[in-house]
């Protein structure tokens, strides 16, 4: 299993703003999931992420 | 009401299959799909663009509030039917959260060259039509973004079954 990691991209002058972030501690988590269920995970991850950059940029 | 910030995922798929849109679904939701743990903050799909999928799609975009994002003051538009049916790529804001709906890639294929490399995934009664992985993994490589370089490896690592 590789390194467990969150990456984020953001690509400087990207007109389309997503992020994109790869946790691979998840690999095997995802694979035994349904299709359904990959896809809110993967909504309720981001919207949490959203919120949380939102919060960090509050405090600064 | 402001629409969400990030994507609804399954919510905007059903409202597209249940609308009857014929589209393949790419980008990071593809991904997902396809198995990778990542998240993205919006839909990405390719729609057939015959003259009744522009008007079924229209409609529905009407339903989910559709808008181009970002949202300012004095720029509050809904994508037309012109839009839907010229060949660029439509960032827009929806009640669902974000959907890019893309004409065409940044290659230039549009739904009719990518049918061939898709195929269709069934869970339940969600019945989506994505792009095949190894088209996705192309696709991704070849944009030369940063955010899409870091998900290529994943994907590789999804196709190989490691």
């Amino acid at each position: 299993m590789p390194y467990t990691s969150v990456v984020t991209a953001r690509d400087p002058g990207d007109p389309d703003p997503a992020n994109v972030e790869v946790d691979l501690s998840l690999l095997e988590e995802y694979r035994a999931m349904t299709v359904v269920e990959r896809l809110r995970a993967a909504s309720r991850h981001a919207a949490t992420l959203e919120r949380l950059r939102r919060a960090a940029s509050q405090d600064r | 009401m402001p629409h969400p910030r990030t994507a609804d995922l399954e919510a905007l798929l059903r409202a597209l299959v249940d609308a009857g849109i014929a589209f393949v679904v790419v980008g990071g939701a593809a991904a997902v799909i396809h198995g990778a743990p990542t998240s993205t903050q919006d839909l990405d799909i390719v729609p057939r663009q015959s003259t009744g999928d522009i008007e079924r799609l229209r409609v529905v975009l009407e339903q989910l509030e559709a808008r181009f994002r970002p949202i300012l003051p004095g720029r509050d538009l809904a994508p037309t039917v012109a839009h839907l049916a010229g060949t660029g790529q439509l960032n827009l804001t929806t009640r669902f959260g974000p959907l890019d709906i893309l004409c065409r890639l940044h290659d230039s294929r549009g739904y009719d060259d990518l049918v061939a490399h898709s195929r269709e995934i069934v869970d339940g009664d969600l019945r989506v039509r994505v792009i095949d992985l190894d088209t996705l993994i192309a696709i991704k490589e070849s944009t030369g973004r940063a955010k899409d370089e870091i998900i290529v490896s994943l994907l590789r690592a999804l196709r190989d079954g490691r």
